[in-house]
């Protein structure tokens, strides 16, 4: 085992800041979670959902952490594989796991009388979701997709009573809990250090794969307005691009695109699907639908997070910027996402606001979420990413650059739309209907203006692009 | 060249630029008359690329202003005039070779963009990677793809980086006769003086962010001894300066 070479992946793609911060907020996380001893019921909403959260996104965007210089360099030296696949390995445990054990951990207080089964069973979960990115990268999206419902659905499935889920943890059955995510454990790590250490073999197979690489359907844009040609590209298609752009989240980028009007067919579906759920239909408790508004919320703003990151990533400062004033474009081309964003979400908030002529006050504060805050949030997190952040794409399936502690920062434009949501929520919970509503629209507005403000400072976005070029941005 | 009563086509006066605490441009300061093919030469980090990228309003200068054909590089008559292709160009990866091409004849509000498109495709020999994912091309593939990007709107100001860089010889020859045969006053930066001597017929060389000689390429080669390579006079006038 070479400890030098692990020494060197890891610090390759992680700054040491970024390490020591992510240790701190997990034994945080830890001591926090043993010292309030909470044991509330919310454990059993919050642990399955963020469980089958990150089922899904190490296979739908993490990839594998690896460099354009590890492909140059590293990869061509004369390294055992087993050494190289090790040391790939821990930098996949430090991208997912870290942040995994970061968020469950405070669940841990709700299974202080299963404490060695729970440790057990994390410890084997963290390992799985550490597997998935290097088994997954290199499948087609809808094999990936179906295998992310797949243990999504595996996971949620506790809410129906059934024993046999990683996640049964939650719902008293440890030991069935454990012999599943044992048994995962058992499979996907064999197949990840099998994947790790081939990985060079199969980066250059991808690259050199010239068939896949045919559009099916040119778009055209022949005869379009130049306005008309943006709206075609940034508001008629969506660009969901897969790297968090926070910490971990997985090293390597993918980017997936598809026409609005699909997007907004699924989230109708969806839509029909909250309201059937949360409407008169079901009666559910009203516990349940206050959590599971909540994790939704929650959901929805790290939602922003991927429709962020690529947004001037794959941008190309010397073809869009140089066809008018690069203000101009880039006010064009947010103002036209957020707008797509708007429309994507728009079905899930009219069915929120259905919920809310019915009586559910807590659906209207989720609708105003889904059609103002995020769509603005959108804005502001591009200006804050560019200016602390900014990386341009230039090759497929490689980090961008090292993970750094600059890109926890971008994620501080979500945290007081978390806040307030969390607030109003709480302040709903209250029984204080008007106050939690004020308090949403006070958020949506506060938001909303910011983004605008924003959009229409000429300094501050020519300040911007002087940033990215500066930042290497051709 | 006959003298002409239209403003310059490019003017930098007295640019300076700074990247934090280093000094990229010092009071920089050249023009090139319409029409006016003319080389931009330097060592590495004489500030080339970052000329370029004020002249194009990519970059704001600290201090100085800039005109292309009368107007500030921003305004949307000088970015009618301009294209530019930067070294390393790299075009949207997950559009195809048409989809880029179309999409940027559509944002320049170019008149018949398909056929233009089709000509272009023909001309750069790129017919058989039209429907090609950018992300899947060779890089000499790529960069004739980014020529036609730049060109598409058949600018009257062209701003070349490097523009022979990962062409085959062939292509190399194409991409010289098109680019000779446009109307356009061209700036080319280049390291190579093959480049320069095919493409310009004027200098202007730069190090340490300021002009340090400017003239034609007769001049330049006149400075050599006799059967002295111009490459080696360049090197010769660089050093000295360094």
């Amino acid at each position: 085992m070479s400890y030098k070479l692990l020494k060197f992946v890891i610090l390759s793609r992680f700054s040491k800041q970024l390490l020591g911060v992510m240790l701190v907020l997990m034994v945080y996380a830890l001591f926090v979670s043993f010292e309030t001893g909470s044991s509330s019921g919310i454990y059993y909403y919050y642990g399955p959902a963020f469980l089958a959260f990150f089922m899904i996104l190490p296979i739908m965007s993490g990839g594998i952490a690896v460099l354009k210089s590890d492909r140059d360099f590293l990869f061509t030296l004369p390294l055992k594989r087993t050494d190289l696949a090790f040391s790939l390995f821990v930098v996949q445990l430090l991208s997912f796991g870290l942040i995994l054990i970061y968020v469950l951990a405070y669940s841990f207080s709700s299974l202080r009388s299963v404490l060695i089964l729970a440790l057990v069973d994390f410890i084997s979960l963290t390992l799985v979701i550490t597997s998935l990115g290097p088994i997954t990268y290199s499948l087609k999206t809808p094999i990936r997709v179906l295998l992310a419902a797949v243990l999504a659905a595996w996971s949620l499935s506790v809410f129906l009573g059934f024993p046999f889920s990683p996640a049964a943890i939650y719902s008293g059955h440890a030991v069935y809990a454990v012999i599943s995510s044992v048994a995962l454990a058992c499979v996907t790590v064999p197949l990840a250090f099998r994947s790790l250490s081939r990985v060079d073999l199969d980066l250059m197979k991808t690259f050199t794969r010239f068939s896949s690489g045919q559009v099916k359907h040119v778009r055209r844009f022949s005869g379009m307005s130049p306005n008309s040609a943006i709206l075609a590209e940034n508001f008629f298609v969506v660009e969901i691009s897969g790297r968090m752009n926070s910490m971990g989240g997985g090293g390597s980028y993918r980017s997936g695109r598809f026409k609005l009007y699909k997007g907004v067919i699924v989230t109708a579906v969806l839509a029909a699907l909250y309201y059937y759920a949360f409407g008169f239909k079901l009666s559910l408790p009203l516990h349940s639908q206050e959590i599971a508004l909540f994790i939704l919320s929650i959901y929805s703003i790290i939602l922003v997070m991927f429709f962020t990151m690529g947004i001037l990533g794959n941008e190309r400062l010397w073809l869009g910027f140089m066809t008018r004033s690069p203000i101009k474009y880039l006010r064009a081309i947010l103002v036209a996402k957020s707008l797509s964003m708007a429309v994507l979400l728009s079905p899930l908030a009219i069915a929120s606001f259905l919920l809310a002529v019915h009586g559910n006050e807590q659906a209207l504060n989720f609708g105003l979420l889904l059609l103002v805050v995020i769509p603005s949030l959108m804005i502001i997190v591009v200006y804050i990413s560019a200016f602390l952040n900014p990386f341009q794409i230039k090759e497929d399936l490689m980090m961008p650059g090292q993970l750094n502690l600059k890109q926890m920062i971008s994620l501080l434009p979500a945290l007081p739309a978390w806040v307030l949501v969390a607030f109003s929520f709480g302040v709903l919970e209250a029984g204080f209907v008007t106050l939690a509503l004020i308090v949403t629209i006070l958020t949506a507005v506060i938001i909303g203006a910011v983004a605008v403000a924003l959009l229409y400072n000429k300094s501050l976005g020519m300040r911007l692009i002087d940033r990215l070029v500066e930042a290497g941005f051709v | 060249m006959e003298k002409s009563f239209l403003p310059p086509s490019v003017e930098l006066n007295n640019i300076s630029k700074n990247y934090g605490d280093v000094q990229a441009l010092k009071g920089l300061t050249f023009k090139l008359e319409p029409g006016e093919r003319c080389a931009l030469l330097g060592p590495n980090g004489a500030g080339k690329t970052t000329t370029l990228k004020i002249l194009v309003g990519l970059l704001s200068p600290n201090s100085g202003y800039v005109k292309i054909g009368g107007y500030a590089p921003q305004s949307q008559e000088a970015r009618r005039m301009m294209g530019y292709l930067p070294d390393d160009a790299s075009p949207y990866r997950s559009f195809s070779v048409r989809e880029n091409m179309e999409y940027i004849g559509a944002l320049r509000g170019v008149d018949n963009v398909s056929e233009k498109v089709d000509r272009l495709l023909d001309s750069l020999q790129l017919r058989e990677y039209e429907k090609a994912k950018v992300g899947r091309l060779s890089r000499g593939n790529v960069q004739k793809l980014a020529m036609a990007l730049a060109i598409i709107h058949d600018p009257s100001v062209l701003f070349l980086d490097e523009p022979l860089n990962y062409l085959d010889i062939p292509t190399q020859e194409t991409v010289i006769d098109i680019l000779k045969g446009l109307k356009a006053t061209l700036l080319v930066s280049t390291h190579i003086m093959e480049v320069a001597t095919r493409l310009t017929e004027r200098v202007v060389m730069i190090s340490h962010g300021s002009v340090v000689w400017t003239g034609t390429l007769g001049e330049l080669k006149n400075l050599g001894k006799e059967g002295e390579p111009i490459e080696r006079v360049v090197a010769r006038m660089l050093t000295d300066v360094i």
